[in-house]
């Protein structure tokens, strides 16, 4: 049951937060379409934030990997405003902070199998 | 190399936009601009990207684009029950399965790249899926647009199979017969063999069509261009992956040992990374290659052939490539390529062989010939060119195809061109000029009726109910027969005069073939728009009803939409 989670966490969250990130370099960011859809990545997924969409998956489970990945996207939401005012900084962040969520995730699954 | 078209198949919308934005940047892949899903298009011509959400979507889009080249299918559907295909299980969790056992059903040769990793999957129930021919799991490499090129490069070559050899044109020049004679001679060692010329010079067709059909090897033509891979993913596609090297690494082999008892041409050497310049170096030594995140060495017998347009002296001279991996390439022995501007005497040998082989592929530029042809009554659809020198006489028609003719003032200017983009430029230069000429011989013989908006109006036309009318003007001078067509002086000129992207004579980031026919093809589309506006006198609905049938007012928006997107302009 748990493995059968962590598998959905990997793909309902790690996946759909790190899929644009993984083609975003820093420098290009905080430009463009693929800048929008990282926000709607992690701030608007399927009508949800990310990091509600994932505690509503992870609940009553545990472990210092998720909790590596509530505190990414604490750190994510703190971000929300800087990064949809076009910070070059902030949407740079958030590109680290999505691909480590992602790699927390896999971690988590792989533990749990 | 022709554009692969893609088929995606994905419940979500989201990941399509993704391969659109980046994918496009990469001049790897895109889709027209027309609005709408793909398999409501009546155009189909210039897309190399089209979308799925289920299978019923899948038999549309396959029924409608059947030069799909491979479909990337994601695993996991979340729609509603009535959209899934039945299976055991977890028929959301699994649904990629199920579709896969129907593409297998219905196109079984058809390259599939899987959305997930092995992680995802307990790889028995793939097994009867024909898993290892045709199905490449892409895992985490699905979502980065530039490994998931490479991916699909790979399921295509292994469907094409193994590399036609020969048709390598050599013309008559002193410096190319000596190439010929070095190249065969190398092809036969086991010697690695460096090539050496200006972009477009031929390297590529050089290594596949010479060294490697004349090398007797039985293993297959693997072609690397390390240009285009980003530093972070050459050593795992040269060298290979063991299932855990790093996050959603699968286990995978290298691009040497798929050349495994061939030819591994390495194009653009000069840009690898030193730290995949280490592990090529030991591979060249050892004959042996180790997988990343394996330990375990693999026995390699590969014939490597390496090219570069850059100086490897000066780079080894900065530090940025090894001194002893430029060593073990045997540059004494390397292969020099002339720019095409110091063999101006082959220049029309190889146009006339370019343009014949542009026919001969099947494909988009292949159909329009047998529609001309069947047109205009020709009994095959032979394709040759013909350049005219002084005192000759215009050639005559043949019933077994169709003449292109260059006139003498055109082809002492193909002579005289400085050539940049060098073979690569010649080639282009006359896939445009013909196909251009072509399409107006065609709408000449074929009047455009009712079709689909895009360039090539006429070929749902029923040409066989039209007889030809010989001699419709080209505004090249003089009528032309049926099956001879002239490549008009204006139109040559104006090509050489477009000049060539310095981008694409200095490195990597050249253009391709595909993207250029796209470009004619748009350019024949707003051709076709700006004449019907003319004709119609600006009337929108005039124009839809000569292009489309059913609703006039949204035929008249689709058309007028269209017409905003060619860049055309409404006259006052």
């Amino acid at each position: 049951m748990t493995r059968a989670r962590a598998r959905e966490l990997v793909h309902d969250v790690g996946k759909q937060v790190a899929r644009t990130a993984r083609n975003l370099t820093a420098e290009e960011a905080s430009r463009g379409t693929l800048a929008s859809m990282l926000l709607a990545d992690l701030y608007a997924l399927r009508g949800e934030r990310a990091s509600a969409r994932f505690e509503r998956l992870a609940q009553g489970l545990a472990g210092p990997r998720l909790d590596e990945v509530r505190a990414r996207f604490a750190r994510v939401d703190a971000l929300e405003a800087a990064a949809r005012a076009g910070e070059g900084e902030a949407l740079a962040a958030l590109v680290d902070h999505a691909l480590a969520i992602e790699a927390a995730l896999w971690a988590f699954a792989r533990e749990v199998a | 190399m022709r554009r692969p078209k893609l088929l995606v198949v994905d419940d979500e919308d989201r990941y399509v936009e993704l391969l659109h934005a980046r994918l496009r940047e990469a001049r790897y892949a895109t889709r027209c601009e027309l609005p709408g899903p793909c398999w409501e298009c009546e155009v189909r011509e210039g897309c190399t990207l089209t979308h799925a959400h289920d299978w019923a979507e899948v038999e549309q889009a396959l029924a409608r684009h059947d030069d799909v080249d491979v479909v990337l299918l994601d695993l996991r559907f979340d729609l509603p029950r009535s959209r899934l295909l039945p299976m055991e299980g977890d028929a959301r969790a699994r649904q990629g399965l199920a579709i896969l056992a129907r593409l297998r059903a219905r196109r079984p040769s058809l390259p599939v790249v899987l959305m997930t990793s092995a992680d995802d999957l307990d790889l028995d129930e793939l097994a009867p899926l024909d898993a290892d021919e045709h199905l490449t799991l892409a895992g985490e490499d699905a979502y980065d647009a530039r490994a998931l090129g490479l991916l699909v490069a790979r399921a295509v070559a292994r469907r094409e199979g193994p590399t036609e050899g020969g048709g390598y044109v050599w013309g008559a020049s002193p410096a190319m017969q000596r190439l010929r004679r070095d190249a065969e001679v190398l092809a036969r060692t086991s010697l690695p063999t460096l090539l050496r010329g200006e972009p477009g010079t031929g390297k590529s067709a050089l290594a596949e069509r010479v060294i490697h059909a004349a090398s007797g090897r039985a293993g297959r033509f693997v072609a690397v261009d390390l240009g285009a891979l980003p530093p972070s993913l050459a050593a795992a596609e040269l060298f290979g992956t063991a299932r855990g090297a790093f996050s959603g690494a699968l286990d995978r082999p290298g691009r040497f040992e798929e050349a495994q008892g061939g030819t591994l041409f390495l194009d653009e050497i000069g840009e690898l990374s030193l730290e995949a310049q280490a592990l090529l170096l030991h591979a060249l030594q050892e004959r042996q290659v180790v997988r990343l995140g394996e330990n375990r060495p693999r026995a390699v017998d590969v014939k490597l052939v390496a090219a570069t347009n850059v100086d490897l002296d000066a780079r080894v001279a900065a530090g940025t490539f090894r001194r002893d991996l430029l060593a073990r390439l045997n540059p004494a022995a390397q292969l020099t390529l002339p720019p095409l501007r110091e063999r101006r005497d082959d220049v029309l040998t190889l146009a006339s062989a370019a343009l014949e082989r542009l026919f001969a592929r099947p494909g988009p530029d292949r159909s329009l010939l047998e529609d001309y042809a069947r047109a205009a009554g020709l009994e095959g659809a032979h394709a040759r060119l013909v350049a005219l020198s002084k005192g000759d006489r215009a050639p005559t028609a043949s019933r077994d195809g169709v003449t292109f003719v260059l006139s003498r003032a055109s082809a002492q200017l193909l002579r005289e061109h400085g050539w940049p983009g060098n073979v690569r430029e010649l080639e282009l230069l006359v896939g445009n000029a013909a196909l251009l000429s072509l399409a107006d011989a065609m709408a000449a013989l074929v009047p455009p009726t009712r079709s689909s908006l895009g360039a090539s109006a006429a070929r749902d036309a029923d040409l066989t109910r039209r007889p030809p009318r010989m001699g419709s003007g080209l505004g090249a001078g003089e009528p032309p027969l049926g099956g001879v067509i002239p490549l008009p002086a204006r139109l040559v000129r104006d090509l050489v005069s477009r000049g060539w992207p310095a981008a694409a004579a200095q490195g990597p980031g050249e253009l391709t073939p595909r993207a250029q026919l796209r470009d004619v093809a748009r350019d024949l589309e707003r051709a076709l728009f700006e004449r019907l506006y003319a004709e119609t006198d600006g009337d929108f609905e005039a124009m839809a009803a000569r292009l489309l049938d059913g609703d006039a007012t949204a035929n008249a928006r689709r058309v007028r939409l269209r017409f905003n997107q060619l860049g055309l302009k409404v006259r006052g």
